[in-house]
């Protein structure tokens, strides 16, 4: 579904973000982002959705080159979710999730009945329904991610980008997103891209991993990318991973244990 | 926040605006009541004794001297607030009308530059609305950093480019022959309606109506618009060009305003804040809430302007000591109720 070809980008006047970047996801496959601050998850997903040009390689979505589509035809695919941060005009939970829907409705009229039928019907899938007529800036953070979510998927998109969208949140919240994540992917089959800060949340809602670091990078199957040597080689400290057995069903987790002896500050 | 029905509270603001312009009718120097005032409405001018329709001193009152300049102070007043609210939707800012932007500044010089060096209108208009589109794209390029308008860049810039023209305007009035010339432009730019015609009304309503309606068109898009520019990008409207028509739109108000009767501080500002704190922030029925209330409230200040004393009293200056108590104490009242 998407493919990304020796993608290598950089700011002006500094070195290379990264570079000689290739990897692809298939349809209904999750692939999550990792890597330490800074190190250019955002930037990259930036690249990926055009509001940055690469300086080298491409990118295609289904066997198509983006930088040869149309906004119009590129945005019908793919929907963005970012973070949750208050807007400056609270809307209504209702107008909010409808603006997914804003490229089906022509210049110079509002959205349908239709349109805010179908909003209607994401809401109560998500069962927020009920929320419907709050105004967003009321929501907590974990509600306005979900009405983001909502929003995204009222465009009925192939592809999710979503930029740490369980960060900011409590552990019952970012449940609540990677239970979504994950059926969204696997039930209704989209292909989603997924920014964390989280090793332990790519394990437990995606498919495939990129792990980031300066000048390299390592792509594959979550489990298999996911361990001791690279968590200690990409984020610099010393971490274990744990297994829990429960209800027959296999958990990981991550333990940081300890910053690198280099890091360490001399009390 | 509660809000009363928006369609509801449009409904109740167009009453009062078809009524209020009634009222302006009757009330001036020469007062009329309000039976005169229709019957002369719709049927001006007395059957003589030859069987010619005359108009008497009423008919003249009413149709050429009341009528055309409660229309200018209702269009004027519906163009600076749906221009403000929808520069408030782009930059997603509830602090920002085309006065705070500069863009009045730029105009009024623009003006004045006019009267200075033509005194024909047309040039004025001309000189007016490309200073208005200068002062607009100079402060929006300043603001601009990384793809985003801070509102404090926004205002900064705001500023800045209003005291750049304010400091050009005094030149002007510093160079202009004090006799004729000072006076006149003093007067232009302190705002006023007096004198309107006809003619006038012909000038300025096609294109502050044609104005209007291109906003009123994109009423959806100013919510989407409102968002992160990231987020609207996404949605997948056409941001750019979204974003040049509502430029374009609010500068030629901005601009046709000031040609015709100078800077009007304030109602940009003022009359959106109150529409929104009375039927929300969807911008769907907020335009149309910013049109009658800001007709309403021009309508409001230019009969005091007229009436209140014997002599004019210049709008800008009845704006702000009017508008400004009444917009303290409602924001006080509510903390501001455009985030919620």
């Amino acid at each position: 579904m998407i493919k990304v070809e020796k993608a290598a980008f950089a700011y002006e006047k500094s070195p290379f973000l990264f570079h000689d970047l290739s990897f692809s996801v298939q349809k209904g496959e999750t692939l999550a982002i990792l890597g330490a601050n800074g190190i250019g998850k955002t930037t990259f997903l930036r690249c990926l959705m055009g509001f940055l040009k690469l300086k080298e390689g491409k990118v295609s979505i289904a066997g198509k080159d983006i930088s040869q589509m149309s906004s119009t035809e590129f945005w019908k695919l793919v929907s963005y979710v970012p973070q949750a941060k208050n807007l400056v005009f609270g809307y209504s939970v209702l107008n909010m999730v409808v603006m997914g829907r804003s490229q089906y409705v022509p210049f110079g009229r509002v959205p349908s009945k239709k349109d805010f039928d179908y909003a209607m019907h994401i809401l109560t899938e998500m069962g927020l329904q009920d929320l419907a007529d709050r105004s967003c800036n009321q929501l907590s953070g974990g509600q306005l991610q979900m009405v983001l979510i909502a929003r995204a998927l009222c465009k009925e998109p192939k592809i999710l980008i979503m930029d740490e969208p369980e960060s900011n949140l409590d552990m019952k919240n970012q449940l609540k997103v990677l239970d979504i994540v994950e059926k969204l992917a696997h039930k209704n089959n989209l292909t989603i891209l997924i920014n964390t800060h989280f090793p332990a949340n790519a394990l437990r809602c995606s498919d495939k991993t990129l792990l980031l670091k300066a000048d390299t990078y390592l792509f594959g199957e979550t489990s298999a990318v996911i361990n001791r040597e690279n968590i200690q080689d990409y984020f610099d400290i010393q971490a274990e991973v744990i297994n829990i057995q429960e209800g027959g069903k296999h958990y990981q987790g991550i333990i940081p244990i300890n910053l690198l002896p280099q890091d360490v500050q001399p009390a | 926040m509660k809000h009363a029905k928006p369609k509801r509270v449009c409904l109740f603001l167009f009453i009062a605006l078809i009524a209020g312009m009634l009222a302006a009718l009757c009330i001036g120097r020469y007062s009329m009541p309000l039976s005169t005032v229709v019957q002369s409405l719709f049927s001006p001018g007395q059957l003589s004794e030859t069987g010619v329709r005359v108009w008497t001193l009423t008919d003249t009152v009413v149709w050429n001297v009341r009528l055309p300049r409660i229309l200018m102070a209702v269009l004027i007043g519906a163009g600076l607030s749906v221009s403000g609210v929808s520069l408030q939707a782009m930059f997603g800012n509830p602090l920002v009308s085309s006065h705070v932007l500069g863009v009045s500044y730029s105009a009024g010089f623009g003006a004045a530059l006019g009267i200075l060096l033509f005194n024909n209108f047309l040039y004025i208009q001309i000189l007016a609305t490309a200073m208005g589109f200068v002062g607009m794209l100079m402060t929006y390029r300043m603001s601009r950093r990384k793809g985003q308008s801070s509102t404090l860049m926004l205002v900064l810039s705001g500023v800045i480019v209003g005291a750049v023209f304010e400091a050009l305007t005094s030149l002007i009035k510093f160079v202009a022959d004090p006799e004729q010339k000072l006076p006149a432009i003093t007067y232009w730019l302190m705002g006023t309606i007096s004198g309107t015609d006809w003619l006038d009304i012909l000038k300025a309503a096609p294109l502050i109506i044609m104005a209007i309606a291109v906003l009123w068109m994109l009423r959806w898009r100013l919510n989407v618009v409102s968002l992160r520019e990231d987020e609207a990008i996404a949605t997948g409207i056409r941001l750019k060009q979204t974003r040049m028509l509502i430029i374009i739109a609010t500068t030629v108000i901005a601009s046709v305003t000031v040609s015709f009767c100078g800077v009007i501080a304030f109602i940009g500002l003022a009359v959106p804040h109150l529409m929104r704190m009375l039927c929300g922030n969807d911008h769907r029925v907020l335009l149309t809430a910013c049109c009658f209330g800001g007709g309403i409230f021009l309508l409001l200040i230019d009969t005091m302007a007229r009436s209140i004393t014997a002599s004019e009293i210049p709008l800008s200056i009845l704006t702000a000591i009017v508008g400004a108590p009444i917009f303290a104490m409602l924001l006080h009242k509510t903390g501001g109720a455009w985030d919620d």
